[in-house]
């Protein structure tokens, strides 16, 4: 008599499911909606990104009577605003830096407009040292922290910060840093589900069309990314897409020191 | 995204949250994981379908496979920032068929995620090759052969397997929200 594997499968689903906590059905909830609100406002942002093409002020694609999306980002492949969702910027400063950091002045996590590009998280620069004080600052406290990855192509061993669908990697012994303290090494947004007053340099998050990233201006370069998937790559920002092809929704926009090139 | 919308996943996240956390826990090994996969799974499916009917608990578990099977492991290298802490999350089985239940999910553990999605759908699932091969979207003879490959290194690690009792459409296990049963 063999094993009966059928079984065996379902009394080890039955048993995780007996394990396994409820659901957090409230934080779903507010996930969803969050996540449907995110949506909503990157399509229409890529997509009038898209018509509008380079050299358009982004002041121009805002609907009449939207405040400006934040201090500008001064990428050149910046074109798109940000989701509609992000608040005023606000002029609160503090002048305390943290730790070698270049810090946002502001001490209130999420007022502030905090673009996600090339030269850091908010005022966080990449290759800042011992940078979580001064994103804590900027953000608020992470979800959660721990162990990770960087960009692919890379082998380094890195801690990773989360605040929702944003995830900041800090990089201890990269090839270039092979000791010394934690840095920041670069960003990935996973998901709409970014914090309040987050946004990324070209406007793009992930679940908008690959055809409107190609349509950015800057985003000519395209390439394979890891598993055949296909990346844009601009001046200083990754986009995945699922698949080939225009239609497919953006997985993944991020940036990092360390990559392939 | 309408409040009926959100209350509709609610009700099936509470409902059959955990059913669908046991059968998410079967393709990662992980509970902590097959949480994550089953929340991003009802996130998906409730985003794709906002106003267009109900989603039944089989839309939800395809998600679950869907997103495991396209990467799921990859890309929540990229976002889990959770700290890992070393097989704290496994089930723990008290009775004389621990060792089964702990051989069989070691030996699961073994197969790569598309023999893994497999060998759910035809020995838990109760589905045909055809039916696992809509399912996954592949061709049926490339089903056969996971499959065949699963059952040899399963049946190297554990001896012999039993075959499946049966197999089932795969449209009786669309279970309306609400219905309160499953698998």
């Amino acid at each position: 008599m063999g094993t009966d594997l059928s079984r065996a499968l379902g009394e080890i689903a039955d048993a995780a499911a007996h394990a396994a906590p409820d659901l957090p059905a409230a934080d779903l909830r507010t996930r969803l909606v969050r996540r449907a609100a995110a949506r909503a406002a990157a399509v229409v942002t890529a997509s009038a990104a898209a018509v509008a093409g380079l050299g358009l002020a982004a002041a121009a694609l805002l609907p009449a009577g939207t405040p400006p999306a934040g201090p500008p980002d001064d990428e050149p492949t910046t074109s798109a605003p940000a989701p509609s969702t992000t608040p005023e910027p606000t002029e609160d400063a503090t002048d305390e830096p943290t730790d070698g950091s270049t810090t946002d002045p502001s001490t209130d996590p999420g007022a502030t407009d905090v673009v996600l590009g090339r030269e850091g998280v908010g005022g966080v620069a990449m290759g800042a040292e011992d940078p979580m004080p001064a994103l804590t600052d900027l953000l608020g406290e992470p979800d959660v922290v721990g162990p990770g990855e960087g960009l692919h192509c890379t082998e380094f061993a890195a801690s990773v910060a989360r605040w929702g669908d944003l995830v900041v990697t800090l990089a201890r012994n990269a090839p270039e840093l092979a000791t010394g303290p934690d840095r920041l090494m670069g960003w990935w947004v996973v998901g709409p589900d970014l914090p309040p007053g987050v946004r990324t340099a070209s406007g793009v998050v992930p679940g908008v069309p690959m055809g409107d990233v190609l349509a950015l201006p800057g985003a000519e370069e395209v390439f394979w990314g890891v598993n055949r998937r296909q990346g844009v790559r601009a001046s200083d920002i990754f986009h995945f897409a699922a698949e080939l092809g225009p239609e497919a929704p953006v997985e993944t926009v991020a940036y990092g020191v360390v990559d392939c090139r | 995204m309408s409040g009926r919308q959100a209350d509709a996943m609610v009700a099936l996240a509470t409902t059959r949250g955990r059913a669908l956390t046991g059968y998410a826990y079967l393709l990662t090994g992980s509970v902590a994981d097959a949480e994550d996969l089953v929340q991003e799974a009802l996130l998906k499916v409730f985003l794709g379908r906002p106003g267009a009917g109900p989603v039944t608990e089989a839309y939800v578990r395809r998600a679950i496979l869907n997103l495991y099977v396209d990467g799921y492991r990859r890309r929540r290298r990229w976002w889990a920032a959770r700290p890992r802490l070393a097989d704290a999350d496994t089930v723990p089985a008290h009775d004389a068929a621990v060792a089964v239940r702990a051989d069989v999910q070691a030996a699961l553990a073994q197969l790569p995620r598309q023999q893994r999605a497999c060998v759910v759908l035809r020995f838990y699932e109760d589905l045909t090759a055809e039916a696992i091969a809509d399912r996954l979207g592949l061709a049926t003879g490339t089903v056969k052969r996971y499959l065949s490959l699963a059952t040899d290194r399963l049946e190297h690690l554990l001896g012999p397997v039993d075959p499946p009792a049966g197999a089932v459409d795969e449209d009786s296990l669309t279970v309306e929200i609400g219905d309160g049963h499953g698998h």
